[in-house]
């Protein structure tokens, strides 16, 4: 298991080196460079040059690459040119935010999921069975900024039950965080419910009608204990996969989600990132979340493991 | 198996018709795509820059009322409010709260300055310098590195100074910035210059206190102290800033207790929030959200007297625009009044021909004949005189908006029927065109400048003038030495009448050479909560400054 975490570590390296060198090329590459944005449209080409001079955008490319890295092996993740912080401690700043929706979202999501795939398995084929289809179908195609605009439109302008956008205060008490917090949670929970349903369906579906069901039940074993005990938990490891993919997944979501709602977490910092050409910036955000990617598909495995200890990495 | 007695398909189906029924009802109500409808005889609410002044009458009969919050909207963080750093319309509004300039605009916008924290200013013979008496009772924000102190011409010259090295310092035609005396400032400037005036009511020159600059060092941007009516508590990036009433301001006690500036990216959600009533007044509003605040009883629709030019430059470096008949050709096939009809919310946006807005006290309606109407029999005969009687292909580059999208879609219609021009749309986010501005990659630009004055020397002083060219201001770029040297003749005269004269001169000699098409003056507009009673609506929106401006809000 240790010897698992530490290959595993190592080999953030190599990515981590990867995500870097294309990050690095991308930025570069796009047109529109920080400078004009720093300065306006408005700047004359004279304090556009001077800007870009003083802040060492004058070198070459090759060059500023390896002073990037160089920069990076230090722990320095430079210095945003918009906001002008550290990059490191606006991420520190922002993550947590976004774990806030995002985690919350899935634990939404996966309850949801398992009891509504639960449910369509055991009543498989009847009328419940075939909304929680049409549900799993609409959550998975509806695209989660159209969910977004049409729920802040019910939900908020129509009926005036919740807040438009924003994070709220914790000045206010926590349920005016909660209150923020539900309509976002639940547009994030909307597609990954809607997956979550589908695996547990099947999942169950395949488990239920083994042998040893059939015997537990001749044995008249409460349908309860059955489906709880012994079916669920051998229909749980397809889920668990599916949720580590789901994680990473939600994160990219949670970009567009944070936008629509204003919501101050990682999502609103790297389109504010992109928007004004923060190199610095854009690079700090993306390695960080192909860290956190790399480190819950590790923890999926060690949970993997711990569930069906037959399974060896 | 189902033991209803309709089949799972019929079911299905009769839930996604429901779904798509949902879609479309949602889908037009919030986005509100669907055209405004004739609301040209609607009533009151008021879209032309009157309303403004409407809404000045209305503010005075009314009982002020002390306490609240005012929340407003903005679409970006400042993400520094030193006023040395701040750029951009938002950083300006934020900033023009917290801090006052040694004098302000006249409210009507007639080019003149009231007294603020100078009291009265005087200029020598050769207009080289300029005396500024300053008030004796103005105190400092009680803040981390002083207390409160009374503010003296030293702070003055200090904060001016401290912007003149800057690197993105516009007083480079300011000498220096001396105290002469414990409340006397004097301004040696290299050239006299009519526009000193103007510059100094920029958000940019409020005073900042010396001691606080430098304890804070580089955090100064999130913890600013100057002289204004509300006191930074607290500036949260990305979400809000907030101010408090500075109980010890030394002009109007201000009405409110609180100002909230909260960051809303999102176009349809700022629309949404003022509808809700989370926020009391939304900057920026898209023109698609203008004619539902008008339909709605709860907002009001301000305009600012403050102008928009909307134009398409020429390029002069790239395509057939480089020869001088082709510009006025293309000219003079553009109906400019189909351009507005689709692209603006009625009455925001006036027709025009020149660089010159319309609310300028140098404007004069006689110079709109030195553009040619729209005529596409004589641009035809032109366009094949210049070599091109079966047109040819041209790119149109801009910032992606909807107002640009539905401009462009018009122009390609307009030039292919008229000229057998073929339009190319190149819609970009903002970072992309300016670098294509910037380079001079394009061949056509369409984009617009803010006229931020009545004063002509900001809007068509700057359209041709060579130093701004390959900026957004002149992208072409128009560049012609008599011209400028011309321009610099204005900037050094202060009799309005004469240079009323120069600038009429400086018009037609620049429309001869057609370097684009100006086609109108749109008004940005405010929706704006009833019960909210601004002073005024200005070019700079002042909560509480001095002894003129103090907004409050019904209970």
């Amino acid at each position: 298991m240790l010897r698992l975490v530490w290959k595993r570590l190592l080999q953030l390296i190599p990515t981590m080196l990867i995500v870097v060198s294309i990050t690095f090329v991308i930025t570069r590459v796009i047109p529109g460079d920080p400078v004009s944005v720093l300065a306006g449209p408005e700047a004359d080409p004279q304090v556009i040059a001077e800007l870009q001079a003083s802040l060492g955008l004058d070198k070459s490319i090759p060059e500023q690459f390896v002073m990037y890295v160089s920069d990076i092996c230090r722990g320095d993740f430079g210095t945003s040119l918009n906001y002008n912080e550290p990059v490191f401690s606006l991420i520190l700043d922002r993550i947590p935010k976004t774990l806030l929706i995002t985690f919350t979202g899935l634990i939404i999501a996966l309850v949801g999921g398992i009891v509504l795939g639960t449910v369509s398995a055991l009543r498989q084929n009847s009328i419940i069975d075939h909304l929680c289809t049409f549900f799993a179908l609409l959550g998975a195609s509806m695209p989660v900024f159209w969910i977004a605009i049409m729920s802040i439109f019910v939900f908020s302008v129509q009926l005036g039950l919740l807040p438009v956008m924003g994070m709220g205060s914790l000045d206010q008490g926590i349920g005016d965080v909660a209150s923020h917090m539900l309509l976002p949670c639940l547009c994030l929970a909307l597609a990954p419910m809607a997956t979550f349903t589908r695996t547990t369906r099947s999942s169950m579906l395949d488990t239920i009608n083994n042998d040893y069901i059939r015997a537990l039940r001749a044995r008249g074993v409460k349908e309860r204990r059955i489906i709880w005990k012994h079916a669920f938990k051998n229909a749980l490891p397809p889920i668990i996969s599916i949720l580590g993919v789901q994680l990473g997944i939600s994160f990219s979501g949670a970009i567009m989600t944070e936008n629509i709602f204003s919501w101050p977490g990682m999502g609103t910092l790297i389109s504010t990132a992109i928007n004004t050409r923060d190199y610095a910036l854009v690079q700090g955000a993306i390695l960080t979340l192909a860290v956190v990617n790399v480190v819950i598909s590790l923890l999926m495995d060690i949970l993997y493991m711990l569930i069906q200890p037959k399974v060896k990495i | 198996m189902a033991k209803t007695g309709f089949s799972p398909k019929k079911l299905m189906s009769l839930l996604v018709a429901s779904a798509l029924l949902f879609t479309a009802v949602g889908g037009c109500g919030a986005d509100g795509t669907q055209e405004p409808e004739n609301s040209a005889g609607e009533s009151g609410t008021g879209r032309t820059p009157v309303a403004a002044l409407d809404k000045l009458e209305e503010s005075r009969s009314a009982e002020p009322v002390e306490g609240g919050t005012l929340t407003i909207s903005m679409d970006k963080a400042p993400t520094s409010l030193d006023p040395l750093r701040i750029s951009g319309y938002n950083a300006y509004v934020v900033c023009q709260q917290l801090g006052d300039t040694l004098i302000i605009h006249d409210p009507e916008g007639k080019g003149e300055f009231l007294p603020n924290l100078a009291t009265s200013w005087e200029t020598s013979e050769d207009g080289l310098q300029w005396v500024f008496q300053l008030r004796d009772d103005v105190h400092f924000q009680k803040g981390e590195y002083q207390d409160g102190r009374l503010m003296t011409a030293e702070d003055v010259a200090y904060s001016f100074m401290r912007n003149k090295e800057h690197v993105n310092n516009t007083l480079g035609f300011v000498e220096k910035v001396e105290a002469t005396g414990e409340f006397e400032v004097t301004f040696t400037l290299y050239q006299p210059t009519a526009t000193l005036l103007y510059e100094i009511t920029l958000p940019n020159f409020i005073i900042v206190p010396q001691e606080e600059v430098e304890g804070w060092g580089d955090e100064f941007g999130a913890h600013v102290i100057s002289t204004g009516a509300f006191q930074l508590e607290s500036h949260e990036i990305d979400q809000q800033t907030t101010m408090v009433r500075n109980e010890n301001y030394w002009g109007n006690r201000p009405y409110l207790d609180k100002v909230v500036f909260k960051v809303i990216q999102d176009a349809n959600q700022r629309l949404n929030a003022l509808i809700t009533g989370e926020i009391d007044l939304a900057l920026s509003l898209s023109s698609d959200s203008l004619q539902q605040v008008l339909d709605d009883p709860n907002l009001d629709l301000v305009s600012l007297n403050k102008v928009q030019m909307n134009t398409i430059a020429f390029s002069y470096e790239n395509g057939p625009t480089t020869d001088l008949r082709v510009r006025q050709a293309l000219s003079m096939a553009t109906d400019r009044q189909a351009l507005i009809d689709a692209a603006f919310a009625d009455g925001t946006a006036e027709y025009t021909k020149i660089p010159l807005p319309q609310n300028s006290w140098a404007y004069d309606e006689s110079l709109q004949d030195l553009v040619p109407d729209y005529d596409p029999e004589a641009a035809r005969q032109l366009l094949a005189e210049a070599g091109y009687p079966d047109g040819f292909e041209i790119t149109l580059s801009y910032a992606a908006s909807v107002e640009r999208d539905r401009i462009g879609v018009v122009l390609q219609q307009l030039w292919k029927e008229n000229l057998n021009v073929d339009v190319i749309l190149d819609a970009t986010e903002t970072a992309t065109y300016n670098d294509k501005v910037h380079s001079g990659n394009g061949e056509l630009y369409l984009g617009g400048i803010t006229a931020s004055s009545t004063d002509p020397a900001f809007s068509l002083g700057y359209s041709f003038d060579s130093s701004k060219a390959h900026a957004s201001y002149n992208p072409g770029p128009y560049i012609n030495e008599a011209w400028d040297a011309l321009n610099l003749e204005a900037l050094a005269i202060t009799d309005q009448a004469e240079r009323t004269e120069i600038y009429h001169q400086l018009l037609e000699m620049a429309m001869e050479d057609c370097p684009g098409i100006w086609f109108a003056d749109q008004y940005p507009c405010w929706g704006v909560r009833k019960g909210v009673h601004m002073t005024d609506f200005d070019n700079w929106f002042l909560i509480c400054n001095g002894e003129t401006y103090n907004a409050w809000k019904e209970p």
